[in-house]
């Protein structure tokens, strides 16, 4: 499995971002919370990632720490590597990460609500990151903010205006065109459409797709609904306690699915062909993630757990180039789980 | 959106100023303060030009000494014979000049360092903040007896020691209130397009954070009138020729039975100001409070 990733590494340069063995952990003065546990992830360019799994899975963690935005104290990068573009964040200087963060990764929050200064323009916000990473004047900066307003599909006019006076899919519309403004080569979205409503949640969602093609840029959407992975992403990473436990393009996670947990994750939806039927959802509640888990952190949870699932941390199995699994049932050559199999 | 590029060209911007006046105007009381403020301000000018201090002020005019207030002498005379109006109104400015620079200082140490305190946080919060404790428990009469002591007796001076002793005051409300601004989403959307700490701090951070800082300072520019008025009435403040209020206040207490005008003139004057002063305070709060907007 080693050799089989050092040729993907060198058949394919074109990787945006890498991650390897990436570990966070927060250390409060109540107890250590493991959110991150050596994960690996690689973005090509021009696709888009998504990142699905339960709150508290470190999703958000592992977005934050590419921009180096974890809170430190209490957070703590333990261990692992982040390589944007082939710079390693760790090791940037305070002047290098300005210059990276909104150039190279730029990023969408989860609540357009919040996540625009109050007492400043929407058109001064969007020319902010444009002046520190373009070299040009306020003036012209206005005016770039203006186009970039207008690529949203939002009138120029209205960059004099304060977010307050904005609905709140118009304020998302606003973070976009703050966060494409340079036009970096990675996009993060953090859950960018929960706190939206459905209607408008369909036009973001297009918008951004739209965009991430005209801009040519690379996306991790991070979500847990899987309605919005399958509309928008060409590969899908499952999450759970700090750990991905499934990787593969969007065909493989939805149509081949391996792991019981995203098996899990796909009987919690509604049926429509059913609508008298009941929701099955994962029995349990999510891991503690003040555990250091030395073994799966899905076996207590887990309808197929066994004895070997107690002992050892899974290994990483490929199932094709693209799709690994992290599973200690694929030990036995016989064992399928249930969704894939009632599926054919 | 072609159509309205050429509107675009040329936005019509509302400066923050003109928002901030549009919402202060919807509040009668503080336009009420404001205007009696600026009559007082008026005056207190006015009174720099045509008031001859050595005579009308300082001067001794024994013959006309303890009048009651007459057309000639609308304020009456004091036992010097000086005319109250004219003394009161050219003290208008010892008040204001200590109520706004005492406050002037006391805003902007305390601001600054509790402004940094909150935003960085750790053992520098921790050394700022407990010495903010320090100095907070020194009363401020002490602290101004000790200044005033240790520099001798002078405007300069009172300044400095009621800045320094309500210094702590504004570094407290400004620590609080930058620590809840700066736990915000749009400080951490700021940092992520590689906005400098520095820039962070000013343009996102301290504009949210000034809505309690304004408000208490407007109080303060208040409290910084009364408590010279204090300094002065108990020697400690304006030296006794000038006619700063607090000091007209306590050269008129040999006369308060008979006289009771000597002290109802400035007594108002000061009681005046300082209601202006805290209905403006009231309209600013409004008026820079974005969510308040309609």
């Amino acid at each position: 499995m080693e050799e089989n990733k050092d040729i993907l590494k060198t058949d394919q340069p074109e990787y945006v971002l890498e991650i390897k063995d990436l570990s966070i952990r927060y250390d409060t003065d109540d107890a250590k919370v493991y959110a991150v546990n050596g994960i690996d992830l690689k973005l090509k360019k021009q696709t888009t990632l998504g990142l699905v799994g339960e709150t508290g899975a470190g999703k958000t963690t592992t977005v934050l720490s590419l921009l180096k935005l974890v809170p430190d104290p209490p957070g703590v990068i333990t261990g692992g590597e982040i390589l944007v573009n082939g710079n390693d964040v760790m090791q940037l200087s305070k002047k290098e990460l300005s210059a990276m963060r909104g150039k190279e990764i730029a990023m969408i929050f989860q609540d357009p609500m919040t996540s625009l200064n109050p007492v400043m323009t929407v058109g001064d916000q969007i020319a902010e990151s444009i002046m520190i990473h373009e070299n040009v004047g306020k003036e012209e900066a206005f005016k770039m903010a203006q186009k970039m307003l207008e690529t949203v599909g939002i009138s120029g006019e209205r960059a004099v205006e304060y977010p307050h006076q904005f609905s709140g899919g118009m304020k998302q519309r606003v973070d976009i065109a703050i966060a494409l403004a340079c036009h970096p080569s990675i996009l993060i979205a953090d859950e960018p459409t929960t706190a939206l409503d459905v209607t408008i949640q369909a036009q973001v969602l297009k918008l951004m797709k739209d965009l991430k093609d005209q801009f040519q840029t690379s996306m991790i959407m991070i979500t847990h609904d899987l309605g919005i992975v399958a509309r928008t992403c060409d590969e899908v990473a499952v999450m759970y306690a700090g750990r991905i436990v499934e990787e593969g393009t969007l065909e493989e996670i939805f149509k081949k699915t391996m792991h019981p947990y995203t098996e899990g994750l796909f009987n919690s939806l509604p049926n429509m062909k059913d609508r008298n039927s009941k929701l099955k959802p994962i029995k349990g509640l999510i891991s503690d993630p003040t555990v250091d888990y030395q073994y799966c952190a899905f076996a207590d949870r887990c309808p197929y757990a066994t004895e070997k699932c107690w002992q050892e941390v899974p290994a990483k199995r490929y199932f094709s180039e693209t799709h690994m699994v992290m599973c200690s049932a694929y030990d036995d050559p016989e064992f399928h789980i249930a969704r894939g199999h009632e599926n054919g | 959106m072609s159509k309205n590029s050429k509107a675009a060209a040329q936005p019509k911007r509302k400066t923050q100023g003109q928002l901030i006046w549009h919402q202060f105007k919807k509040n009668k009381g503080a336009v009420i303060g404001l205007i009696a403020f600026l009559a007082i301000v008026g005056l207190a000018i006015i009174a720099l030009f045509i008031v001859d201090y050595d005579t009308q002020i300082a001067g001794m005019l024994i013959k006309d000494k303890l009048q009651k207030p007459s057309a000639a002498h609308i304020f009456g005379t004091d036992h010097l014979g000086r005319d109250v109006f004219l003394r009161v109104i050219y003290g208008a400015h010892y008040s204001l000049l200590i109520g706004f620079l005492g406050t002037g200082v006391s805003v902007l140490f305390g601001t600054l360092i509790g402004a940094i305190a909150g935003y960085f946080g750790g053992k520098l919060e921790w050394f700022i903040m407990r010495l903010v404790d320090v100095l907070m428990t020194i009363p401020t009469m002490l602290m101004a007896t000790c200044v005033v002591a240790a520099f001798g007796i002078s405007i300069t001076n009172l300044i400095l020691a009621i800045g320094i002793s309500t210094a702590p005051h504004f570094a407290r409300t400004a620590r609080a209130s930058v620590m809840t601004v700066r736990g915000n989403e749009y400080v951490e959307a700021a940092k992520a397009i590689g906005t400098s700490d520095f820039i962070i701090m000013f343009k996102h951070v301290m504009p949210n954070a000034l809505s309690p800082i304004i408000v208490q300072a407007t109080n303060r520019v208040a409290t910084c009138i009364i408590a010279a008025a204090s300094f002065s009435f108990l020697g400690l403040g304006v030296p006794s020729p000038l006619p700063e209020w607090g000091a007209m206040l306590s050269d008129a207490k040999p006369f308060m039975r008979t006289q009771p005008y000597l002290m109802i003139f400035p007594g108002l004057a000061i009681m005046i100001t300082v209601l202006a002063i805290n209905l403006i305070g009231d309209g600013l709060r409004d008026a820079l409070d974005p969510k308040l907007k309609r």
